[in-house]
């Protein structure tokens, strides 16, 4: 029983050292991937001055993460591949308005969060749910680091809904943040760039927001506690 | 995560904490730990195709910048296009939106272009209208003076003896030394007129006799127009056949008759007087009756 008792501290200790880790290197470099960051001034170089092909580089690099967004915040893979074509689009016919001192990548985070959104309201949740209920790829769990396999780190179906329900009913500031720092990985300075706020006011929007969906799953974890 | 910072801000120690406005989030929130298995669960691959399909959009759509914009309305020739790419490079020329100045200089690039276009065309037009009518105005004169040409040989032949005179060919007239100031034809780049020394009074008085020439030539083929030859020569013809006429009539014929018939007759008396006086002359008595006769009456 002692012993049991160790190896589960041990466990949750383990998987917080590792969330702290991950949160920390995702958080501290503004850029996921280092080695893009030569490829980036290029891009952004490129895109300042209208060059398609800079466009359509930006287009084969940046697909599967604007995908990921625009998924996490809709729950359809449908949906999810009209709001990334549509991004794609607004972000081509608005190619003016980039600046090149943002990331080519962070700019368009927030174009996709913002179709994303704009897709969502053209379509009654139900639709959603239903669409959401087809079969995809799970090429996402296969990814998973092999130690978090089987440790309850991966949702169902009717969790992730609750989750996901739960970021669209956050107000629109602490939304928009949520959806740029998690699900975009963008730096606090990124969003308050792409946003026009400042980053303490950013930060505020993120705590409120983690606070609101802490309070949501907590009141989903009474709910289906075996106990209740 | 403390210990990351702490690492992290100790490799810069003089620059304080360059992350202390980042977000800090502790791992045990539930609220964070619910986005982590919440993102966790939704790492999904893009569907293949997908990038291929969105390019495919993407070159459909009208270019980014207002220039590319407007040469694809135009390409596309769609005037709402057009009119609208022109709409939206004024308002972000006058500084609508947040566009950079680089874009904004472009949009009233494009503007510029457009009135200039606009204006040259139109220039070009007027230009290309007064060409016409001059171009319609000369070949119509150059008819006209063909016309002249056909119709009045004369003046075809001097002009052409002209040409051939300035061109330093001699006539046959200009060879025989016959021409009718009795001078052969100079060469017309040798005219004092054309000369470069030549005094201005020279170039006028030569000026003044060529016009008046000129003058005279036209008038003369004016009264040549007014009065057809066919009219003169009617006339002429009319008092050719009136004259011819009248012999006919006899009347003239018979007075001319008659006095040839008197002068035939007269002579006749006239030689006998002669012969008689000759004779009498040569005979000594008989012609001196006459004398006598003459005397007598």
């Amino acid at each position: 029983m002692e012993a049991s008792g160790r190896r589960h501290v041990a466990q949750l200790l383990e998987r917080a050292n590792v969330a702290r880790a991950r949160w920390a290197d995702r958080l501290l470099s503004p850029s996921p991937d280092p080695d893009h960051r030569d490829d980036d001034h290029a891009l952004a170089a490129g895109l300042a001055v209208g060059d398609e092909s800079a466009f359509r580089l930006l287009v084969e690099r940046e697909t599967e993460r604007l995908f990921r967004i625009c998924f996490r915040l809709l729950g359809s893979q449908a949906a999810a591949e009209q709001a990334t074509a549509a991004a794609f689009a607004r972000a081509f016919a608005t190619l003016e308005t980039y600046d090149p001192a943002l990331r080519p990548a962070a700019w368009l985070s927030a174009i996709a969060t913002r179709e994303a959104w704009r897709h969502r309201l053209a379509r009654r949740e139900h639709e959603l749910v239903r669409d959401s209920d087809t079969p995809w790829t799970s090429a996402g769990e296969a990814s998973l680091e092999p130690h978090l396999e089987g440790a309850g780190w991966s949702m169902d179906a009717s969790e992730r809904t609750a989750t996901r329900l739960a970021i669209s009913s956050l107000p629109d500031l602490e939304r928009e943040a949520v959806s740029l720092c998690f699900f975009g990985e963008l730096s606090l300075d990124e969003i308050a760039a792409l946003t026009g706020r400042s980053a303490s006011d950013v930060s505020a929007s993120l705590e409120s927001a983690v606070d609101l969906l802490g309070e949501a799953s907590s009141t989903v974890d009474a709910a289906t506690a075996p106990g209740t | 995560m403390t210990n990351d910072r702490r690492d992290r801000s100790d490799l810069c120690p003089e620059e304080g904490d360059p992350f202390e406005h980042r977000f800090e989030r502790d791992a045990f929130h539930p609220g964070v730990a619910r986005l982590d298995r919440y993102l966790s669960s939704t790492h999904l691959d893009a569907p293949p195709g997908l990038v291929e399909d969105i390019g495919r959009q993407l070159a459909s759509k009208p270019g980014s910048s207002p220039a590319r914009r407007l040469s694809s309305a135009t390409r596309a020739r769609d005037r709402v296009a057009i009119m609208r790419t022109l709409r939206q490079a004024l308002a972000m020329a006058l500084g609508a939106g947040h566009v950079r100045p680089m874009m904004r200089a472009q949009a009233a690039g494009v503007l510029i272009f457009v009135l200039i276009a606009s204006g040259v065309s139109s220039v070009a037009g007027l230009v290309g209208v007064h060409a016409g009518v001059e171009v319609a105005g000369t070949i119509a004169r150059d008819a006209l003076a063909a016309r002249e040409a056909r119709t009045d040989r004369p003046r075809a032949d001097s002009s052409a003896a002209a040409d051939r005179s300035s061109s330093g060919v001699t006539t046959k007239r200009a060879k025989a030394g016959q021409s009718s100031k009795g001078k052969t034809i100079k060469n017309r780049a040798n005219r004092p007129e054309t000369l470069p020394w030549a005094k201005d009074d020279d170039r006028s008085e030569h000026a003044l006799k060529r016009k008046k020439s000129e003058k005279g030539q036209k008038g003369k083929y004016e009264r040549l127009e007014k009065s057809p030859r066919g009219k003169k020569d009617k006339k002429s013809q009319k008092r050719k056949d009136d004259r011819l006429d009248k012999p006919a009539k006899g009347k003239k014929g018979e007075k001319s008759q008659k006095r040839k018939d008197d002068r035939l007759d007269k002579p006749a008396k006239g030689k006998k007087d002669r012969q008689g006086k000759k004779s009498v002359k040569g005979t000594d008595g008989e012609d001196t009756g006459d004398e006598t006769d003459f005397e007598d009456g």
